[in-house]
């Protein structure tokens, strides 16, 4: 796919890769098997009839096959995007098997434009009104998900957000270059046309509490609050004036504009030099808008290349954008000045040992090979836990270990009646498209325990497809 | 002239006959403290600070008045002299906002806060830019002025910022004179004198007209003559005491002023007289225009290369490679080159002979000063240009535009080069009189920007280009010499700026002055305006503003209808409000809630551009965004004494606290602290939740003179065993006081006040410290132990932004903040 030159996006926050041309889609949508038996449906997680908008490109009907894509998807032109394709549909592509599989993921993203630059909005006919009133309490992929499923249904959805704007990670996480912000919107306003109710600013436990919503007049709730709290290093001089969380990092830019800066208030992190300290897409994020603000950005990451959970292509990107890495380090702690400014982090060379737990080989550090990478900001984007706001202003609402709310896995009903959950809080941090399949599989449970009281298992995954489609 | 022979303090001195006393001393290095008096003005004798003894003389006579004779014996500091200076000198400050001169904690205070609190009104040093470089402090230490006799006069007079480039705050103005002085000796009739009398005496325009209206001619002899922080630069005030004021020439018309620049950290943050003199003053445009032109947020900071068909940052030896191998088979008639006027001969001399002589064109121009675009000849591909200088730039093939400020004709250019100007570079200047000035480079631009000659050279260097191997301007000139080039001066502008605003020059390199400044639009009414000012769409949302007061002078009480909010909230929460779309997202501490009529009350400081929208907005208006109630409320029980102790926004913090503590059964003791007595709010509000309440201010104005910690100190002595205590206020007060309790083992909890961005736990940035344990300010505060703060870390991240943040400061004169409770006089 063509792609925004490295020199020329390391200093820009437009969008990356291009998207493709009419005619490169009609090649690609050809090369597609239209198989009776699809793989690649199975490897999504929210079952998109991949071959059946993938025929409507080939028939040039563009509008049609986005159409198509948001009976099952809500989001397509998001996850058109950031969604690891490798690794779910096009890993089961017939096509994989000698050759490239399919490109859905860029098909995928070329109708969802395509409909959008062309304001080919199709609001589908709602069936009569239930009166049923479903809160749904965050606005990630998970929250906007169940919002849209059960609008279709016929539900009166409200949707709470403790920020400003609505999108969650989508918005202030994932940086402007890998996910246009316009674009999440529009796919919201989509929501809007459903007939779907926004309220911004509003921070479910703290104004009103879950048990407050459900005794206010909601018969169900569902959580999609999602991993926000950000993981510190635990070392020495992290709480230096240059140290951020890299949520922080990615907010101020993302969603307060701070590149902007003054037109937009928010007060830009102006550095020479940027360690980022992780391997995952988080870190990848931060290092790349480290270098789009004119920085020089490191990356430092304990294991070696072959570890680092981030998608080939991200890490492909950053270095193709001058992002530099230092693998097999570790930082010991962070130095400052006498006024409190980061100076620099002071890391330790690993090798790789025993795999752990995780079957990744574990790190341990070469004594002896302390040294100072000088810096003046470091950003910590080891990733995040839950947000813990919602279990700890629902008393009963049973959590693990790890502060992520205990679902029935095939329901996503929580141990409190009448509240379902699903994406990251429930998971822990994952991925945009396993919180829009949690998001499908809730809304078919909260359409049942709204309509008949009872939740039951769906009998197969495909069942789950079905119903919704309608 | 006569020389006159007299002692002063038992040496001989001599003068010349006609000089003051004062003058003498001057001369002759002894030193009498004043303040009206200055060496640009006529001796006035208002302040009475240089009272001396002589001999034969009853009383005490102003020595910059009374004329030297021979044989005087004049002593300037006997016992009671500097006794009666003193006591001069108390009356002056109970006159002005000083109650931080005579505060028990300044000398710690000025350690920890090293930077002045960027308010909106001055209610005393701490919220003064003037504080790193005023003589009545000075004086005030120098005289050891620890308490004053009377009780501060506040005049609380409207903070004045709707006219361009100047904020006055006459609150606090000790009525030295010297700025109706200087206004009158320089402009032969003065924009601003002395109104009212006795009491009532004041500085002001005639009519109470604002400076625009009353024909002032923005030369800011005033601010720079002003020995307090009344008249202010509303561009350089929050950036301290330059650190070098070296000298130069204005380049902006062929005046040519010659100017004196204020450069902090090699900025050029502000241009002044070199003299208070009619003939050296400068006109608005050299004054206040040229700093922002060179240092506000416009101008133009990196280089830029065309790769396909976007321009991407380059490094300045890249930039000038791109642009010589875009130069390099470009030479001939289909070459041009433009550039102005507004600069050193020796670079418009160096871009005429990269013309000639490299690019072998003759087209070389030069754009006037009036805006007017060249044209270029048919034929032209290929276009260097040093500012927004031509029209019509299609059909050209190659652009290359070296420029300090951005432009719509860069979007088209193959290579950006930014560029030195103005007071940055050095070389000669031909002034309209014809005198030629050399010029030296005074201020320092970044690292990789150098002036246009430069640029050239270095592109010539790169296309091996023989001739242009110059490291200074004087080499050029010593080229120029040699060749015999004539030094050509300008045209003497007719009518001049400097008598009348409506002539200042509107161009510069072919911007229009006023889409880069805006205020200066307030002046020049643009003819056409290249920029479309953006106006900041307040969208329409449920948090109107009900209620808007000026409370105390930079204290805003702001009620808020946000029924969600404020069904839940608790004492000791907070919220998070944005003013518009464009705003940061900033925690304010809830003051007040009335959950039948749905709203919160929120006091707020003005002290930086989020507060500022807020103090700006008016009853009617609507924020953009309130999310809330946010953090953990403070935990309401029966303690027995409970504390509740709030300074400045934290007094209007601890009411909900205090009436709950108070339900509660507890018994309750209110503490407010505030600098001086005109700085308390709410008396009765507290009173009415409270068992006692204590006052407390830094000059003894009202209540027991100290802070809280001394309250504490003393209410502990009474015997009174504290149970609980409550602060909210300002971390520097916080942390003395939380020193204080833990010595005295009360316990205290103190509502943190972090930076914060979203105020919901999700960034860490209001990270802080207790005991070694991280905790998250906005969830799991505001309210921590006292004890357990690590306050130096602290008060270290709460500076993280200083620098920065003076720059989003609004440039742009402001409607007045609306302090009555009338409905608001909309357009
Ligand atoms: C920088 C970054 C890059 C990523 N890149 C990718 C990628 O390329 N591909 C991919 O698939 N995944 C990626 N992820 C992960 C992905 O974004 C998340 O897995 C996904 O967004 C989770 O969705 P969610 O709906 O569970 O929650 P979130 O998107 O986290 O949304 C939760 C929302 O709930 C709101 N909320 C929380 N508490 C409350 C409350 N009490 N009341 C009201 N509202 C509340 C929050 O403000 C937030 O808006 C990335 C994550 C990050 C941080
Ligand atoms: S002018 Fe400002 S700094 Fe000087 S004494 Fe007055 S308030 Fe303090
Ligand atoms: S700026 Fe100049 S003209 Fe205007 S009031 Fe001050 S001294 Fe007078
Ligand atoms: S404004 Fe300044 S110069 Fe003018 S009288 Fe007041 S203190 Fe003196
Ligand atoms: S009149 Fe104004 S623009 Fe002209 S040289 Fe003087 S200060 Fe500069
Ligand atoms: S403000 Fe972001 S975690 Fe507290």
């Amino acid at each position: 796919m063509p792609e925004q030159d490295p020199q020329r996006r390391r200093h820009n926050f437009e969008e990356v890769p291009y998207g493709y041309t009419e005619e490169l889609a009609l090649l690609e949508a050809r090369r597609c098997l239209k198989c009776k038996k699809p793989g690649c449906v199975q490897g999504c997680p929210v079952n998109i009839d991949i071959p059946g908008f993938i025929k409507l490109i080939e028939e040039g009907k563009f509008i049609e096959a986005a159409w198509k894509l948001k009976e099952q998807n809500t989001l397509p032109a998001v996850t058109g995007r950031v969604c690891p394709q490798e690794v779910q549909c096009e890993s089961k592509c017939i096509l994989g098997k000698k050759g490239e599989p399919c490109a859905i993921g860029r098909l995928e993203r070329f109708a969802a434009d395509y409909a959008i630059k062309k304001g080919a909005i199709n609001v589908p006919r709602l069936p009569p009104a239930t009166g049923k009133k479903i809160a749904i309490i965050g606005s990630g992929p998970s929250g906007l998900t169940v919002a849209g499923d059960l609008a279709k249904l016929g539900h009166s959805v409200t949707i709470f957000e403790a920020f400003h704007v609505t999108g969650g990670v989508l918005m202030y996480g994932i940086p402007e270059f890998r996910l246009p912000k316009h674009i999440v919107q529009f796919e919201i306003n989509y929501l809007r046309k459903l007939g779907v109710e926004i309220l911004t600013d509003y921070v479910v436990g703290k104004a009103k509490t879950v048990d407050e919503l459900l005794c206010g007049g909601y018969d169900a709730a569902f959580v999609g609050t999602g991993a926000g709290l950000p993981i510190f290093l635990g070392i020495p001089g992290e709480n230096l004036i240059g140290c951020y969380s890299a949520n922080e990092y990615l907010t101020r830019n993302n969603l307060m504009k701070a590149y902007l800066f003054p037109e937009f208030a928010t007060a830009p992190i102006r550095s020479k030099c940027v360690v980022t300290v992780g391997g995952g897409n988080v870190a990848m994020d931060s290092a790349r808008t480290a270098q789009r603000l004119g920085a020089r950005s490191i990356i430092v990451y304990r294991r070696s290349r072959d570890e680092m959970p981030a998608r080939a292509e991200e890490i492909h990107h950053a270095e193709q954008e001058g992002v530099e890495l230092m693998l097999l380090t570790n930082p010991l702690r962070v130095i400052g000045d006498k006024n409190g400014r980061v100076v620099g982090l002071e890391c330790i060379k690993m090798k790789l040992g025993e795999p752990d737990a995780s079957g990744r080989r574990k790190p341990v550090p070469l004594p002896g090979s302390e040294f100072v990478v000088e810096c003046d900001t470091v950003v910590p984007s080891l990733g995040n836990r839950s947000n813990p706001l919602i279990p700890m202003t629902t008393p009963d609402i049973k959590t693990s270990r790890w502060g992520t709310l205990i679902c029935d896995p095939d329901t996503l009903e929580t141990s409190k009646k009448g509240v379902f959950a699903g994406g990251d809080i429930v998971t822990g941090a994952a991925t945009v498209i396993s919180a829009m399949g949690q998001g499908k599989i809730a809304a078919r449970s909260i359409h049942e325990y709204v309509t008949t009281g009872k939740v039951s298992k769906p009998v197969a995954k495909t069942e789950t497809a079905e119903n919704d489609k309608k | 002239m006569s020389e006159i022979t007299f002692t002063i303090d038992g040496v001989e001195v001599r003068t010349e006959k006609g000089d003051t006393v004062l003058e003498a001393a001057q001369k002759a290095g002894i030193r009498i403290p004043t303040l009206c008096a200055h060496p640009a003005l006529e001796p006035y004798g208002a302040c009475r600070l240089c009272i001396v003894e002589i001999e034969g003389l009853r009383g005490f006579p102003p020595s910059c008045t009374t004329p030297a004779a021979a044989g005087m014996v004049v002593k300037t500091k006997t016992p009671q002299i500097v006794d009666l200076r003193r006591e001069v000198l108390k009356l002056l400050l109970s006159g002005h906002t000083s109650p931080c001169l005579v505060c028990l904690h300044r000398v710690q205070c000025e350690k920890y806060r090293p930077v002045s609190s960027k308010a909106g009104k001055t209610t005393r040093c701490f919220t003064c830019s003037n504080r790193d470089q005023c003589s009545l402090r000075e004086l005030a230490v120098e005289y050891n002025i620890q308490d004053l006799d009377l009780p501060i006069i506040y005049r609380n007079l409207p903070l004045e910022r709707t006219d361009p480039f100047m904020d006055r705050d006459y609150n606090v103005c000790v009525l030295c004179g010297r700025c109706a002085r200087i206004c009158k000796k320089i402009h032969g009739s003065a924009v601003i004198s002395f109104i009212n009398r006795g009491k009532n005496a004041r500085i002001g325009t005639a009519f109470g007209r604002d400076h625009t209206e009353a024909d002032c001619k923005f030369c800011g002899a005033c601010i720079d003559i002003c020995p307090t922080g009344s008249l202010t630069d509303r561009f350089a005030k929050w950036y301290g005491k330059p650190d070098e004021a070296p000298e130069t020439n204005c380049l902006i018309c062929p005046i040519g002023c010659r100017m004196r620049v204020k450069l902090k950290d090699g900025n050029h943050i502000a241009s002044t007289m070199t003299d208070f003199t009619r003939e050296a003053r400068l006109c608005a445009i050299g004054r206040f225009v040229v700093p922002q032109l060179l240092n506000g947020p416009r101008r133009l900071k990196t280089h830029k290369i065309r790769i396909a068909d976007g321009l991407i940052n380059a490094s300045r030896p890249d930039a000038v490679r791109g642009a010589a191998e875009r130069l390099a088979k470009k030479a001939g008639d289909s070459f041009a080159l433009v550039t102005h006027s507004q600069t050193v001969a020796e670079e418009i001399y160096l871009l005429k002979k990269f013309t000639n002589e490299v690019m072998k064109s003759k087209n070389f121009f030069i754009a006037g000063t009036d805006g007017e675009k060249v044209h270029l000849p048919a034929g032209i591909k290929t276009l260097y240009m040093t500012g927004d200088l031509v029209d019509g730039l299609a059909g050209l093939e190659t652009i290359i535009i070296a420029d300090m400020l951005p432009s719509a004709a860069q979007q088209s250019a193959d290579v950006v080069l930014a560029a030195a100007g103005l007071t940055e570079i050095s070389g000669s200047f031909t002034n309209a009189a014809g005198k030629i000035e050399e010029l030296d480079a005074v201020a320092r631009p970044a690292a990789d920007i150098v002036p246009d000659w430069r640029l050239v050279c270095e592109i010539a260097g790169q296309m091996d280009a023989p001739g242009f191997t110059f490291a200074t301007t004087r080499q050029i000139k010593a080229e120029m010499t040699q060749k015999g080039e004539a030094f050509t001066p300008g045209v003497m502008p007719d009518p001049s700026p400097l008598n009348d605003t409506r002539f200042l020059p509107r161009w510069y390199r072919g911007h229009l002055m006023s889409d880069i400044v805006v205020s200066l639009r307030a002046l020049n009414p643009p003819e056409e305006s290249a920029v479309q000012e953006t106006t900041e769409t307040t969208a329409l949302s449920p948090f109107k503003v009900l209620e808007k007061i000026e409370v105390v002078a930079n204290t805003h009480e702001t009620t808020i209808y946000a029924p969600a909010i404020a069904e839940k909230c608790q004492p000791g929460q907070f919220i998070i409000a944005m003013v518009n779309e464009k705003s940061e997202r900033i925690p304010y501490t809830i003051a007040d809630f009335d959950r039948a009529n749905g709203t919160i009350t929120l006091v707020t400081l003005e002290a930086g551009r989020s507060s500022r929208d807020l103090a700006l907005t008016a009853r009617g208006d609507s924020l953009a965004h309130v999310a809330g109630p946010l953090g953990m409320p403070v935990e309401v029980k029966k303690y027995g004494t409970v504390v509740c102790a709030g300074g400045c926004y934290g007094v209007g913090a601890i009411l909900p606290i205090a009436r709950a503590m108070k339900e509660a059964g507890n018994r309750v003791i209110c503490i407010e602290e505030a600098s001086s007595h005109y700085l308390l709010y709410w008396q009765d509000k507290l009173s009415a939740v409270c068992d006692e309440l204590l006052i407390v201010t830094k000059d003894g104005s009202a209540g027991m003179k100290g802070g809280i910690q001394e309250v504490l100190a003393m209410l502990v002595a009474r015997g009174e065993k504290i149970d609980q205590a409550y602060v909210i206020g300002c971390t520097f007060m916080m942390m003395l006081v939380s020193n204080l309790a833990k010595e005295l083992s009360i316990p205290t909890q103190v509502a943190l006040n972090p930076i914060m961005l979203d105020g919901t736990g999700m960034c860490g940035a209001c990270r802080v410290s207790l005991e070694g344990e991280t905790k998250f300010a906005c969830v799991d505060g505001p309210f921590f132990d006292g004890h357990k703060i690590n306050w130096e870390e602290l008060m270290s991240r709460n500076t993280s932004y200083q620098g920065v943040e003076i720059e989003a400061l609004p440039q742009k004169g402001v409607k007045l903040a609306h302090t009555c409770r009338c409905e608001k006089n909309r357009h």
